[in-house]
């Protein structure tokens, strides 16, 4: 079991400067194996530099954030350890890779980790598979790879690296309908086949609905709300308050509550169509 | 580590030397440069340095910042005070072993130092109070006139100004692909020399692709606006003087008289 726990996080880009900004306000959150969470805000709300301080890219400069109860930010702590449990996918991953062919790329992580040849090699190779890379792709060069098969490439490089805990910046950004699909089902196959604690950062709030279980709202560096999907979406005045939409099957369901019927939260369009469907059977038995 | 990576320090207060043409700050920075080699005594260093102390006052940048631009040359200061100082001739004050120190060697060595550092500082001001954009304009339209002996002034200007933009982008994709590489468990601060620089391989191709990538699209970008250099180019801020802008160069002027006098006087 991984526990990831920030205690009063600040940061501040570029302190004591007149471009210095106050990104993260006393952030206080607990992450824990299995969670599914959805990370909203506007451009420039923090999100990425919460998920960088998760990861300890950067330092915070105030507050703690433990790993399993350890300080990550302590000079004694080893940082490989932390590496081997938070695996992070950088929005557009793609551009970085830098290697000749995909398989020796995907294995930049576990030779970091200190896994020598085939061990590194067969962990790159059950990583590709578990994306789903084609085989007859991994010894060519990633850079002739269309949009979707590198993002898959630089998806298994991370995953290659085995994390508890998964945090994705936008992972299907640029993506087509299909490649988008694709990218979601693996990560939420992850989640309830390995137990990995996901974090999404998303723009859209419809993939956020369907695949998340929790969802934190970030609004001007302040955690404005961390509350299980449905609480989030039911607060519309809330969210639309801080320029953040709902998702379709919600503003469904809240328009037709505005003319009289009654219809139940729904996070899904399916599931929408189903609620609506019961309530009019309800008003017209036959 | 990339954030001391700082050209083009552009420090905003709005000053009255911040809205100055910059024709006339780039003017001004090389007349200030003229006069530290044309003085040759003290009290022209007086006039010279409340002169610059008036102009830091009147942009309004803390004088904190601008010293911080003397650091990358503190090197060459104290090398050359330390040639200066050991390798003049003259009258000998003290001598340990070898080496010896000469009255006229430690005068030199002061008078440089005064002249590099207020040197870097007169240009630092510059930079603080100009920004790259319209210190490429200021260059541009200074420079106008070589286009008449057929330098291609504004194709350089333009290539200046994308270069200059370019700095803080290359420096956000560097600092993001260092920060993936670094997720993924890459190390680029322990190991020898040779490791260090294998290290940087994960970096590099990365940059330079995007960089490629960035070139490409903005070439395109520009197409599509039919951009060309040869058709005689509007601007959307023209540069035009203004009243403060001849005070400054009156005011330039009477400086300068004022420190040829003293060379020719004292």
């Amino acid at each position: 079991m991984t526990n990831i726990t920030l205690k009063d996080v600040n940061y501040i880009y570029s302190p004591d400067t007149p471009y210095s900004i106050h990104a993260l306000k006393n952030i206080n959150l607990t992450i824990e194996s299995g969670d599914f969470i959805g990370v909203i805000g506007q451009t420039g709300s923090g999100k990425s530099s919460l998920m960088q301080i998760i990861d300890g890219l950067i330092k915070p400069t105030s507050g703690e954030v433990l790993l399993d109860g350890q300080d990550i930010n302590a000079k004694d702590y080893d940082k490989k350890q932390l590496r081997r449990k938070v695996g992070m996918v950088f929005q557009y991953p793609e551009y970085q890779l830098f290697e000749e062919n995909v398989l020796k790329d995907v294995c930049f992580g576990p030779k970091n980790m200190g896994i020598e040849g085939k061990g590194a090699e067969l962990k790159a190779r059950e990583a590709l598979e578990m994306v789903d890379f084609p085989e007859e792709f991994y010894l060519q060069s990633p850079f002739f790879l269309s949009g979707g098969q590198k993002r898959k490439a630089a998806i298994a490089g991370i995953l290659a690296m085995e994390p508890d805990v998964l945090i994705l910046d936008e992972p299907t950004a640029g993506l087509d309908p299909e490649g988008r699909e694709m990218i979601l089902n693996l990560i939420k196959r992850l989640n309830q086949e390995k137990n990995m604690a996901i974090i999404l950062v998303s723009h859209s709030m419809e993939d956020v609905c369907a695949y998340c279980e929790r969802v934190l709202v970030m609004h001007c560096g302040v955690l404005t709300m961390d509350a299980p999907v449905r609480d989030v979406f039911s607060r519309t005045d809330a969210l639309r308050g801080i320029d953040l939409d709902i998702p379709v099957s919600m503003k469904v369901v809240t328009e037709l509550r505005k003319r009289g019927i009654s219809v139940d939260d729904a996070m899904t369009i399916s599931e929408a169509s189903d609620n609506i469907l019961r309530e009019y059977r309800r008003r017209r038995p036959c | 580590m990339l954030k001391d990576i700082t050209l083009g320090q552009y420090y905003p207060s709005g000053s009255c030397i911040h809205r100055l043409d910059p024709r006339v700050k780039l003017m001004g920075t090389l007349l200030f440069m003229i006069s530290l080699f044309v003085n040759d005594t003290y009290y022209g260093y007086i006039v010279i340095t409340l002169f610059y102390a008036l102009m830091v006052a009147l942009s309004r940048v803390p004088f904190g910042y601008i010293v911080k631009g003397l650091k990358p040359i503190l090197f060459i200061i104290v090398f050359t005070a330390a040639l200066n100082l050991f390798m003049t001739d003259g009258d000998v004050i003290v001598r340990i072993w070898k080496l010896k120190i000469t009255v006229q060697g430690v005068e030199k060595t002061v008078f440089l130092c005064i002249r590099i550092i207020l040197l870097v500082l007169g240009t630092t001001l510059m930079t603080l109070t100009t920004s790259p954009n319209s210190l490429t304009s200021g260059l541009e339209k200074g420079l106008g006139f070589l286009k008449y002996i057929g330098v291609p002034i504004s194709a350089i200007a333009m290539m200046i100004s994308i270069a200059l933009r370019f700095i803080p982008i290359l420096t956000e994709e560097m600092d993001k692909i260092m920060k993936a590489q670094t997720a993924r468990g890459a190390d680029f601060e322990s190991g020898n020399v040779f490791k260090r620089i294998y290290a940087m391989v994960p970096l590099l191709v990365p940059l330079l692709i995007s960089a490629f990538r960035r070139a490409g699209d903005l070439a395109m970008a520009m197409d599509a606006r039919c951009y060309s250099d040869s058709e005689n180019r509007t601007k959307l801020h023209p540069l035009r003087y203004r009243r403060a802008d001849l005070i400054a160069y009156v005011i330039l002027a009477i400086y300068m008289a004022a420190v040829i006098a003293i060379r020719i006087i004292l």
